[in-house]
């Protein structure tokens, strides 16, 4: 036992990190990183949906809303054509309207052709023309105002704003957003309650130790500090692996199927990563928040568990 | 400095183990302890350092009255109380050094400003090459030292030691009662809870008597 030679006492313990007081032992265990790490990574995935549905919808609704058509039925006893130059007379005196395309009456068979068979009878058939009407999207036509004049003074005419895909777009889109808020917020109360009985654990595991602090004159808030920093500490490693772990699947996503149908997962899922460049570093920026907002949780909801518990002792 | 008056304490619901208690410790006095073993001398002292409060009676100690410490103030008044375990309670995940520098850590003290000090404190109970050593490995004797350097290094106003010498040889326990004469004449008011009756021979100083829960004071 008395083999080693002392060291020079003086030169001891200069610039020495001193042990932290709080042993790790019973503080920051594996299975409570393990199952925070899980939240966070469930978060992510909750932010991603947020990020990929609120993009979408811009993407949708700004194609659509720069895009109405008008389409005109056949009217017992009017001319068609004389109808389309109607229309077109009313759209080009409209302020907002940049662009205007009728459709062919073949094109407008062929979007029928699904339905009703061969073209051939579809000649002999009345149906619907439109016309295609390009919008400022910075200035658009008192849609309204437009409607109103179109069914008016075109006979079989009327506006298709697209407003009600809009609005169920939105609807859905709406729907996403409130569960994906919500799975956050259980998300985070889960994490809350971990962190309380894993604090309450590990106040029980170093009683012994708190209770000397205690009788050598420590402060509340000085013990507090010193359970808080391994809290820290486990926040902080659980939010960066659940964030890689979410990052690591919308790559996934990205990669693994290799389709490239705009809207679906994979393509999604590489927008949201390195998509349109205009966006991407945001978005990471957003996945961030998990480990910042896990850290932040797991130090105050344990501050808060150690003061209320240290209050009850003497 | 510590007055007790009519100072009864149970544990639970448990048979009071000390009974109508009465004292007064002037400022830089020392007492002896003694008592045979489940006398209550531990718990007496528990409530010198404010572990315990009076099941009834009133016992002040630097004028507060013990049972009516607010929270807030229990860490100031703790500081100025300087307690040896009779278990030691050294902390097993931190060197001699760390364990001995404790009390200033937790006061928040700059480890510069005290280094030198804890250093020169541990080299003089005889510890200087264990220094770096965690309590686990340590002798019995060791531990009772490093636990009497951490209840002085922060120059407490009362030292309260539990047994002290309890594990050390009759050379080392006349040095350690040494260090606690000394303490004592810069100030330290001591009370030693003993019942070595060789320790007690060596100086003489009034004596706290427990037997069956109740106190006498003689000398
Ligand atoms: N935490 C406790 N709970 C219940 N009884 C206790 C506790 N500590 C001590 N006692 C009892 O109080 C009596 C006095 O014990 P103690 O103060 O440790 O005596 P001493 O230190 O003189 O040996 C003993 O009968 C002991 O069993
Ligand atoms: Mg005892």
């Amino acid at each position: 036992m008395q083999a080693r030679a002392p060291k020079p006492a003086k030169s001891r313990y200069k610039g020495r990190i001193f042990s932290q007081i709080l042993p790790d032992t019973g503080l920051s265990g594996r299975a409570l990183t393990a199952s925070m790490s899980i939240m966070c990574y469930l978060a992510c995935l909750a932010l991603g949906t947020l990020i990929i549905v609120s993009k979408s919808v811009n993407l949708w609704s700004s194609n659509i809303a720069s895009e109405v058509t008008v389409q005109i039925r056949p009217a017992n006893g009017s001319e068609m054509q004389a109808a389309i130059d109607k229309a077109l007379e009313v759209l080009k005196a409209t302020p907002g309207v940049t662009a205007t395309t009728v459709l062919d009456k073949s094109d407008a068979a062929e979007l029928l052709e699904p339905w009703l068979g061969s073209a051939k009878v579809l000649e002999e058939l009345p149906i619907p023309r439109l016309i295609s009407v390009e919008i400022d999207p910075d200035n658009p036509p008192d849609y309204d105002q437009l409607a109103n004049s179109i069914s008016v003074e075109v006979p079989g005419g009327s506006l298709d704003t697209h407003r009600q895909w809009q609005a169920q777009i939105t609807r859905t889109a709406g729907t996403f957003t409130l569960s994906s808020y919500g799975i956050l917020l259980l998300v985070s109360i889960a994490a809350v309650a971990l962190v309380i009985f894993a604090t309450r654990a590990a106040m029980e595991a170093n009683r012994d130790t708190i209770q000397v602090l205690h009788l050598a004159g420590a402060e509340n808030s000085f013990i507090a500090f010193q359970v808080q920093r391994h809290f820290l500490k486990m926040g902080a490693r659980a939010g960066i692996i659940g964030m890689i772990g979410g990052l690591a699947s919308f790559a996934a996503l990205g990669f693994a199927t290799k389709s490239d149908q705009a809207g679906d997962l994979a393509q999604v899922g590489r927008q949201l990563l390195y998509g349109p460049l205009a966006f991407s570093p945001e978005n990471y920026a957003l996945l961030t928040i998990v480990p910042l907002v896990a850290t932040l949780i797991s130090v105050t909801t344990a501050r808060l568990a150690v003061v209320s518990m240290l209050r009850r002792v003497l | 400095m510590v007055r007790f008056e009519n100072v009864g304490l149970r544990y639970g619901l448990g048979p009071e183990v000390l009974r109508d208690v009465n004292f007064h410790l002037k400022k830089g006095s020392f007492h002896f302890l003694t008592g045979p073993s489940g006398a209550g001398k531990t718990s007496l002292l528990r409530l010198m350092f404010l572990s315990l409060k009076p099941s009834r009676g009133n016992a002040r100690i630097f004028g507060a009255d013990i049972a009516a410490i607010s929270p807030s103030k229990l860490p100031k008044m703790r500081r100025k109380i300087g307690v040896v375990f009779q278990d030691f309670r050294l902390l097993d995940h931190l060197t001699t050094f760390e364990n001995v520098a404790l009390p200033l850590r937790v006061q928040k003290q700059r480890p510069a400003s005290y280094r030198d000090d804890v250093m020169e404190l541990i080299e003089w109970v005889g510890l200087g090459a264990r220094a770096d050593s965690y309590p686990p490995v340590l002798s019995g004797g060791e531990k009772q030292r490093a636990a009497i350097a951490r209840a002085v290094i922060s120059k407490p106003d009362m030292l309260l030691a539990d047994e002290p010498t309890g594990n050390v040889d009759s050379a080392l326990g006349e040095r350690l009662l040494r260090l606690f004469i000394e303490l004592n004449k810069v100030g330290t008011t001591v009370v030693l809870a003993t019942h070595d009756l060789e320790l007690l021979n060596q100086y003489s100083a009034p004596r706290l008597q427990l037997k069956g829960g109740e106190l006498n004071v003689t000398g």
